[in-house]
């Protein structure tokens, strides 16, 4: 119990200190808040501009149907973001406007649309094309097509209500409006339950990986790596100012005096090691917290999976920063070294956000980066996040980097000399 | 009175340096002792050594009663250490330090606040207590330093030089601090210094440290007593051996000896390298211990006239601990 007691002390201790250096936790915390949002949006805001087709057609639209579905389809035509939609009265007038080259496409609603939907007799709207034009005309076609299927089906539901009252002869007593009123209360419980249906389809197309698990795609999942890639990157920015403030309390002698108390020596580094660890978990959660919030990345099924990946991680991490220290002659020559292990580490193994992941391209590279902990790590989470990995998909990482955290920590105790 | 401290054939080596060899001394319950000597003397490795910082290679210490060897968990809560650099964390202010250093003692609850708010009263800080350690001056600095070592109440305090780069306004307050815990606590204390005068002042008896040995030990009375009335460098172009004998048979002289020129002491960290250790002069040096120095420096100049003999240089010394030092090693103990 005493030696937990001198552990927390010292963790404590060494939390404080931790929470008066701000260029420290500038550097640990609000930088990878910046270069995440910062990529996170810059990719998002780019895949937006790729997505965004960039098309504007300028079409003339002559609507002569009088019912109701010609104005459906002139009003869906209408909310069409590509289409720069001009209204004519006259077939003639939009003709000559696309002869001239003035409009991409006329499409011209009959006058009978209407009435032909309704007495399930075929109908068509017709797309004039300018022939200068000619890559327009797939493009005006499907629209037209798209808007075109909404307003047959509806006729088609429509039609198949009409048959089967007429067919029945239950309403054969039935005044026409109330027969209206019948047929439209059908239609309206009908088009519900389709749309319905479209939201949450009964047969749905998901991606999947070879295990069967669902995985996201396009720019999400890309945000979905670029978080944790960031976080790995900067967890392991501790190891350069643990193993300092290391090496700095033996330079000061404030390790000689913690040698000259009654606490056993391993509660010293235990206790920094907590206190980095804790610094690790806190860095993930502030990280991982403003992508779910901000950039609504996945954290996947399993939460156990990511708490025991980041603590297996930070567990590397702070033995990392205890062999730092244990080889390092100096609290700077420390901190530079960890610097330049941060970096290194984390462009071969990975943590750069690059598509696809590093850890995950074949080639010398990829064989490299299965030696570093950032790639391991980065694999652990982006198992989880972005394919919805359980804790037991991940074994292999954890085992991994615990086994890396032993190796380094076990060297570190034999190497460190107090005085 | 009992010893608190008994030590025997101290040693420690590092491969083939011997850094202590074979110290052996002892404090009373409730004395200021003294270590004094040179940097690189071998004081600050004595104190590892006695507060469990660093293994003996060979020899052993009793503190308390407990061995340090095998039973160093107990002689390191019966111990207070105030290590030469300033141990402390430069980003907290001296209650948070204060408070880490007691719980690495166990102390906790009502007990720590106390035992902090004691020694933050003993070092005249209660006020600026909530003040960051970076922002004191650099007496401050040293009065938490001593602080940190009292708050466990330890019975045998370690001071390790706690005087370095002080002013001397809290040099005083530090005198007071120990020379008050000594009286009215009843503390031990071992104290290490290279300022003689700080020594003389403090300690009861002084154990002289030179090159890992202890080389003279005694109350400060004796040592002094060594040189009677004080000591007389004179430089001469030639020197004999019928000069030297002649010299001592002069009224208020002790002995005449020739000796090698005195040296600097080796330099401490920091210190301009232009001034390495050397001779101050090439010529021949005679020591005389005078037995009244007055009178052996009016007899030995017209000694020296009559016959004469030019004097080179000329240094009188006052009988004290540094003229001690340079007469047993002929080495002073600081510029």
């Amino acid at each position: 119990m005493k030696s937990i007691y001198y552990t927390l002390s010292v963790t404590g201790k060494e939390i404080r200190i931790l929470l008066a250096d701000r260029g420290l936790l500038a550097v640990l915390l609000l930088l990878p808040i910046l270069l995440g949002s910062l990529f996170a949006g810059l990719n998002l805001m780019l895949a937006s501009d790729e997505g965004d087709p960039n098309i504007l057609l300028e079409v003339i639209l002559v609507n002569e149907d009088p019912g109701n579905f010609g104005g459906e389809v002139a009003k869906s035509i209408r909310s069409i973001d590509e289409l720069n939609v001009k209204q004519s009265s006259s077939v003639s007038s939009a003709e000559q406007r696309v002869a001239e080259g003035e409009v991409a496409a006329a499409i011209i609603i009959p006058a009978d649309f209407s009435e032909n939907i309704d007495s399930y007799t075929p109908t068509e709207i017709e797309v004039i094309i300018d022939p200068a034009q000619a890559e327009t005309a797939s493009i005006v076609t499907g629209i037209v097509n798209q808007v075109a299927g909404e307003v047959v089906i509806w006729g088609e539901i429509q039609y198949g209500i009409r048959t089967i009252m007429a067919e029945s002869d239950l309403l054969a007593e039935a005044s026409p409006e109330e027969l209206r009123g019948v047929e439209a209360q059908n239609l309206g419980v009908i088009m519900t339950q389709l749309n319905e249906l479209r939201r949450n389809p009964a047969i749905a197309v998901i991606s999947e990986n070879l295990e069967g698990i669902q995985v996201q795609t396009g720019i999400e999942l890309f945000i979905t790596f670029l978080f944790p890639a960031f976080t790995v990157m900067f967890i392991f920015f501790i190891v350069g100012a643990e193993s300092a403030s290391l090496l700095q309390e033996r330079e000061a002698g404030t390790l000689r005096r913690l040698l000259a108390a009654p606490l056993p020596r391993w509660t010293v580094i235990a206790g920094k090691m907590l206190a980095y660890g804790l610094l690790v978990c806190a860095q993930v959660a502030i990280l991982f917290t403003l992508g779910y919030v901000a950039f609504n990345i996945n954290l996947g099924r399993d939460p156990l999976a990511l708490v025991a990946i980041t603590l297996a991680v930070a567990f590397v991490a702070v033995s990392m920063g205890m062999i730092v220290a244990a080889f390092a002659r100096s609290a700077k020559q420390a901190d530079n070294v960890g610097m330049i292990l941060a970096f290194v580490f984390a462009g071969i193994g990975g943590a750069f956000p690059t598509w696809p992941p590093l850890f995950r391209s074949g080639g010398l590279i990829g064989i490299l980066s299965k030696f570093t902990p950032h790639a391991h790590a980065l694999e652990g989470y982006y198992s989880v996040m972005a394919e919805n990995a359980a804790l037991t998909n991940i074994l292999p990482q954890l085992g991994f980097l615990l086994l890396m955290g032993l190796v380094f920590f076990l060297i570190a105790v034999w190497r460190f000399k107090f005085e | 009175m009992p010893a608190i401290l008994e030590v025997e054939n101290l040693t420690k080596k590092y491969g083939d340096f011997e850094a202590v060899k074979g110290i052996s001394f002892s404090v009373e319950e409730g004395e200021v002792f003294g270590l004094l000597g040179p940097n690189g003397a071998g004081k600050t490795q004595t104190i590892s050594m006695l507060t469990g910082v660093i293994p003996p290679t060979s020899g052993s210490a009793r503190i308390a009663g407990h061995d340090i060897k095998s039973d160093m968990n107990e002689v390191k809560k019966i111990n207070g250490l105030v290590p030469q650099d300033l141990a402390l964390y430069p980003t907290l202010s001296a209650r948070a330090n204060l408070n880490f250093f007691g719980r690495i003692y166990g102390l906790g609850g009502n007990e720590l606040k106390e035992r902090v708010e004691d020694v933050l009263r003993i070092v005249a800080l209660t006020d600026r207590a909530d003040q960051k350690i970076d922002e004191y001056s650099g007496g401050m600095k040293r009065r938490v330093n001593i602080a940190a070592g009292l708050v466990h109440q330890p019975q045998l305090l370690f001071l390790d030089e706690p005087t370095v780069g002080v002013d001397p306004q809290s040099r005083n307050h530090i005198f007071e601090s120990v020379q008050r815990l000594n009286r009215e606590r009843g503390m031990s204390v071992v104290y290490t210094s290279h300022y003689m005068e700080e020594v003389e002042l403090l300690c009861n008896r002084v154990a002289i440290i030179d090159e890992g040995k202890i080389i003279a030990m005694d109350t400060v009375k004796n040592l002094i007593g060594i040189l009677g009335g004080g000591m007389i460098y004179i430089g001469l172009e030639e020197v004999d051996d019928a000069l030297l004998e002649q010299l001592t048979g002069l009224g208020g002289v002790k002995e005449a000896m020739l000796v090698p020129p005195p040296v600097a002491p080796p330099l401490a960290e920091g210190e301009d390298p232009e001034k390495e250790t050397e001779p101050v002069t090439s010529n021949p040096i005679v020591k005389i211990v005078a037995e009244n120095s007055q009178q052996a420096v009016v007899n030995v100049i017209s000694f020296l006239n009559d016959q004469d003999r030019p004097l080179t240089s000329l240094e009188i010394l006052e009988p004290n601990l540094e003229s001690v030092f340079l007469h047993l090693t002929g080495k002073k103990l600081r510029e």
